[in-house]
């Protein structure tokens, strides 16, 4: 079958056993990959008796169509499970290479159950499967995993996907880390990876995986290869670090935990900042020839390995802007401590930022942080208080490694309203009240706030050229919350799961027209946009029944407070989250998919998505 | 910085749009014969790849007549991540 191997592999850690599903082409043609696929699982198997570290949950490694294809973005996995983080439906991707090792090693998704009786990593070379002995691993730092598990194998090919030492030790938002840079970030999939007594899946496949039109998929390679890389140079030269400039000039760079939207060291922790000092090169994942990854290193006072890469945008924000800190040395080192324990490096910032603000109030005395100085623009404190969080380390540790939320209700009070969250995910660099929409998508999410299945307003202010093909043909203002906004946003977040199915990266230069014809070439299938767009919205429908089945309803659609209140100087001063306008267009956008007043999927949209075995009646 | 020029920034990935890269300096008419659209028009970059434009620091409309001076800065929309 071209695009797939037909083969799913499933481990049983608590039985010690591992078998092969073989799905229908039919199963891969409604849940294709990643997102998709993951929902229909864990739909079906974790039902809401069973707890997020239960040996019943499921941890879903999950590539896509293109995976292993020699085409740009298209070999990035899903990981999922029913989040420790949120309690709901846990889904996060992450770029390199595994996913494309695993497709050339005969699979096309790992589904591990159970839990086993001792550490253990999983090794898995074209059709052999072995459960391994990981006790040597436990507390180690993920590249000296990595090491040794080459080391073990005498394989410094071998491609390896972990967990790390802040799950071990319990940290909420752990995450999954492929080849040491690419991380599955969001959710607390890494929680649920180390609850298995699982530390690591290392794979290595000697097959290709089979393209029904080869020459087509030749076509759009070299096009990526020439037009792309030439018309986003700039991208390879300053990776996402490069928005932090335009962010903070448009009042949208989250500043001192979201009480502001633009930060007087801005011009000192972007790319242009990041270049020709830190900077000592870039890296890549399958078959991309943007390479838009950072390689930093750095020297004393905090050496920065650059084994563990470099910064990303979404991490110099949470860990520099959103904490008043304009050290980019200091930013990097936090990110490399983030790296190294595997803990998502949003919910760490967004945790510390708001630790900083607790402080600032007098909700953290000094006595809570063993001394510690946490106040905003302290480079030393956002530095220690990372250390102690992958190390659970005294009262500060304990508290900011479950996450804002539960941090919040532990403190009380006022603590509440610090705490940007929504569903218990801590929210991400972008800031509702210049991208209105987005604060739509933070609250309906499936996965709490999340800025990738999401729309981004500023966008399309100009033009709408990029969503064309899904029929919306006029500009709408960034503040706009109105029918054709939300009109925009379902379609589009639809396309966006459809992305996290394919799990295709969303900075590679493709457009819309591209990927469908990608997935034609792959897959040989007589396959069309609207089909696509409806694998995404059947995933967004699959997670949202998740949710819904362990008791989470329309009242958790909901921002954190802070937005409705104003921003009292910068580019935005004055402006705030429309509360009335929002409320409307949550209750347009239940409509126009298809959802009840509660935000319940109606029997009807079941059935018009094929899942009429998912509904309740 | 000379009077009779406008300084002109393009952030993020308009930068490349600008010959030579960002910054770099306009000669200027005198005040009130450029706009800043002019000058985007001028400076070859697209309308839809510009978010909002700032000038001295403040945001200002497409028809903003520049002075002799000014530093203009041209803001494309970016998701980011």
């Amino acid at each position: 079958m071209p695009g797939f191997t037909g083969k799913i592999l499933r481990v049983d850690l608590s039985r010690g056993e591992v078998s092969a599903e073989r799905p229908p082409e039919s199963f891969y043609r409604r849940y294709f990959g990643g997102r998709a696929l993951a929902a229909y699982y864990l739909l079906r198997e974790v039902g809401p008796e069973t707890g997020p570290l239960d040996p019943g949950n499921l941890l879903i490694l999950a590539p896509g169509v293109l995976a292993g294809a020699r085409v740009a973005g298209g070999s990035r996995t899903g990981v999922a499970c029913l989040s420790p983080l949120t309690g709901g439906f846990g889904s996060a991707e992450g770029g390199g290479f595994w996913g494309a090792e695993l497709k050339r090693a005969g699979w096309d998704a790992v589904v591990v159950t159970g839990r086993a009786d001792r550490p253990t990593w999983v090794h898995i070379s074209d059709d052999r499967v072995e459960l391994k002995d990981a006790s040597g691993l436990r507390g180690r730092t993920t590249a000296e995993v990595e090491e040794a598990i080459k080391a073990e194998l005498g394989d410094g090919r071998v491609r390896v996907a972990q967990c790390g030492p802040a799950a071990e030790r319990g940290v909420l938002y752990a995450n999954v880390v492929f080849d040491l840079i690419h991380f599955a970030g969001r959710c607390g999939c890494g929680l649920v990876m180390a609850s298995k007594n699982l530390r690591a899946v290392a794979v290595r496949g000697t097959g290709a995986p089979e393209v029904a039109d080869p020459g087509r998929l030749r076509e759009l390679a070299r096009w990526m290869a020439t037009t792309g890389l030439e018309e986003n140079r700039a991208f390879h030269e300053n990776g996402t670090p490069g928005v932090v400039a335009p962010l903070d000039a448009q009042g949208g760079l989250p500043t001192r935990n979201f009480r502001e939207g633009s930060f007087e060291g801005a011009d000192r922790i972007g790319a242009e900042a990041l270049n020709g000092t830190l900077l000592i090169g870039t890296d890549t994942c399958h078959a991309c020839p943007i390479a838009c990854k950072r390689v930093v290193e750095a020297g004393s006072p905090w050496p920065v390995d650059p084994t563990y890469g470099g910064p990303e945008y979404e991490t110099i924000a949470a860990l520099g802007s959103l904490c008043g800190v304009s050290d980019l040395h200091a930013i990097c080192k936090g990110n490399e401590l983030c790296a190294a324990h595997a803990m998502d490096t949003i919910s760490t910032g967004v945790s510390v930022a708001f630790a900083m603000e607790c402080f600032e109030e007098g909700l953290l005395t000094p006595e809570d942080t063993d001394g510690l100085e946490l106040r905003f623009g302290s480079a030393e404190a956002m530095v220690a208080a990372i250390e102690r969080i992958a190390r659970r380390e005294g009262r500060l540790g304990e508290l900011l490694a479950d996450g804002v939320a539960r941090a919040a209700e532990e403190l009380g009070g006022r603590a509440r309203e610090l705490a940007m969250h929504v569903k218990g995910q801590e929210v991400p660099m972008h800031e509702p009240r210049l991208k209105a929409g987005l604060g739509l998508g933070y609250e309906v999410s499936p996965t709490g706030a999340d800025h990738c299945h999401n729309i981004h307003d500023t966008i399309y202010a100009k033009s709408v050229k990029s969503v064309m093909p899904l029929g919306i043909l006029e500009p709408l203002p960034a503040d706009d919350l109105g029918p054709a906004k939300v009109r925009l946003f379902h379609y589009k977040v639809s396309w966006q799961h459809f992305l996290d199915s394919a799990v295709m990266c969303y900075f590679t230069p493709w457009d819309i027209l591209q990927v469908v014809d990608m997935v034609r070439a792959v897959t040989g299938w007589n396959a069309g946009l609207w089909e696509l767009v409806k694998v995404g919205e059947r995933a967004a429908v699959l997670a949202r029944l998740f949710n819904l089945a362990r008791g989470f309803d329309a009242s958790q659609d909901r921002l954190p407070e802070r937005f409705f209140q104003a921003f009292e100087g910068g580019p935005l001063e004055g402006v705030a989250v429309d509360r009335a306008a929002l409320k409307e267009a949550r209750r347009l956008y239940y409509a126009m998919a298809g959802w009840d007043e509660e935000g319940v999927p109606t029997p009807a949209k079941l059935h018009e998505l094929d899942l009429g075995w998912a509904a309740r009646d | 910085m000379a009077k009779d020029v406008i300084r002109v920034k393009a952030l993020g990935l308009l930068a490349a749009r600008l010959p030579g890269g960002s910054p770099t300096v306009v000669d200027c008419p005198e005040q009130g014969r450029l706009t800043a659209d002019e000058l985007r028009k001028t400076l070859g970059i697209p309308d839809d790849e510009v978010f909002i434009v700032i000038v001295n620091g403040r945001r200002v409309k497409a028809d903003y007549p520049l002075a002799p001076g000014d530093e203009v800065t041209f803001v494309p929309p970016v998701a980011g991540g």
